[in-house]
């Protein structure tokens, strides 16, 4: 109980419904549960090209010849890109730094691996779609990339947009609404 | 159960997330200077404090005050000056941010600092309008130094008193809180005539002009001094030093 109480939004009481109704369980559902659970970190692991989660090398999303490979669009976390997926209009691939700038907490672009996506943006981008959150690391991560992709030689053909603020200024991607998201989307502006 | 209720501008100085809906702030009051509140909700509802809990702007805050703790409690938070041109470069945020990380690590907890919180809130509002300075930069800094007791020695030699002659370059040490005479070894660093003589104005309150390269080399040296006296590096010069690389 007190394992199950350490996971985000369980609480004493759900803790204790949880641990009742796993000792009444079938036997075969708490061995594979226990199963996936323990396996979770071995399997699942971040895409080589792009961040996501994935259980292969490569995840569904970069593998996925539907989609459109000359437009990135650069997140903060997973939660975020899945928070664009959900939107359903987002044809391109992703990219996850991981992390934001910070300049109060000192997280400068060297904590980034934004190495690893001007690697990536050089070969058949043609834009790059920044869309981390409406704040202020959120803007400095624009403000730098944006910076970092014009400022060399290879990417500096590539179209930066940021996201349009339909997202209201302080708020997380992640619990903004699909129909707010989607327009902030398709409302991108150039980044000067 | 005495509750007090706090009613004060205030700027966030850091805002740390905690648990799955709350955060908790560091904040600069400007009735009580620096005090830490709990922001309920604040991960999740934006409706409670809105865009008021991003950095550099400047806010009017309700504080419930408790006795049995440090950590008061944000119950309101209204932007009065919301100071978004900060946000618009990134060297604009790298100075904000290595401001704002000065007064949290130099403040003393509930001591109120009225006079640097008026000059954060000038430089501030300069940095949104005017843009980037390290000029401005380096005066803030000396006055947070000074509110701190930390102000470094300009003018004259920290061990034997010595006057340093003016418009000339002198040694300074960190470790001895300013200039040093050569005869008493002098110090790491070498601030030129006209830094020395533009920090000497900052501090004396004047209005000074430091040109590009000697208000660098000012904030170094100013730089240098803090972070001897915390016995670690800070953090924001360490993010202005990377963006500009
Ligand atoms: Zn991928
Ligand atoms: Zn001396």
């Amino acid at each position: 109980m007190r394992l199950l109480g350490r996971l985000p939004g369980v609480g004493e009481r759900t803790a204790q419904r949880l641990a009742f109704f796993l000792l009444r369980a079938p036997r075969d559902y708490v061995t594979a549960l226990g199963g996936s659970i323990s396996e979770l970190q071995e399997r699942v692991h971040p895409c080589a090209r792009c961040g996501n989660y994935t259980e292969e090398e490569a995840c569904a999303i970069c593998t996925d010849e539907r989609r459109d490979a000359g437009v990135v669009c650069v997140v903060g976390t997973v939660q975020d890109l899945m928070a664009i997926e959900r939107t359903g209009r987002f044809p391109g691939r992703y990219h996850v730094l991981g992390a934001l700038l910070a300049p109060l907490d000192g997280v400068g672009p060297e904590d980034l691996p934004i190495p690893a996506l001007l690697e990536r943006i050089g070969d058949g981008v043609r834009e790059v779609v920044v869309a981390t959150p409406p704040t202020v690391e959120g803007e400095a991560t624009a403000l730098y990339l944006a910076q970092a992709l014009k400022g060399s030689n290879r990417t500096a053909c590539v179209r930066v947009t940021r996201i349009a603020s339909g997202v209201q200024y302080g708020g997380d991607l992640e619990y903004a609404d699909q129909v707010t998201l989607g327009r902030a989307l398709d409302g991108r502006r150039e980044i000067e | 159960m005495g509750r007090e209720t706090l009613d004060t501008r205030a700027f966030l100085l850091k805002s740390t997330p905690y648990g799955e809906s709350d955060r908790i702030l560091s904040l600069f009051t400007e009735a009580r200077g620096k005090l830490s509140a709990i922001a309920l909700g604040a991960r999740r509802s934006r409706k409670r404090f809105g865009g008021s809990l991003e950095p550099f702007a400047l806010l009017q805050a309700r504080l419930a005050l408790r006795p049995s703790t440090d950590l008061a409690r944000l119950e309101l938070a209204e932007v009065l000056e919301p100071n978004l041109g900060v946000s618009k470069q990134l060297v604009s945020m790298g100075q904000a941010g290595a401001a704002l990380e000065l007064c949290r690590e130099l403040l003393a907890p509930d001591q109120p600092e009225p006079r640097l919180f008026r000059a954060l809130e000038s430089y501030l509002r300069a940095l949104d309008v005017r843009g980037p300075s390290l000029s401005r930069m380096v005066g803030l800094e000396l006055c947070a130094l000074e509110v701190s007791g930390l102000h470094p020695r300009l003018g004259e030699c920290g061990v034997c008193g010595k006057p340093v002659p003016p418009r000339r370059a002198a040694r300074f040490d960190p470790a001895r809180g300013g200039v040093v005479c050569r005869s008493d070894g002098g110090g790491p660093i070498t601030l030129s005539g006209r830094a020395l003589e533009g920090l000497r104005a900052l501090a004396a309150g004047r209005d000074a002009e430091l040109a590009e390269g000697d208000a660098k080399n000012a904030a170094d040296a100013l730089r240098a001094l803090t972070e001897w006296h915390l016995g670690r590096q800070l953090k924001g010069a360490a993010f202005l030093r990377q963006i500009s690389d």
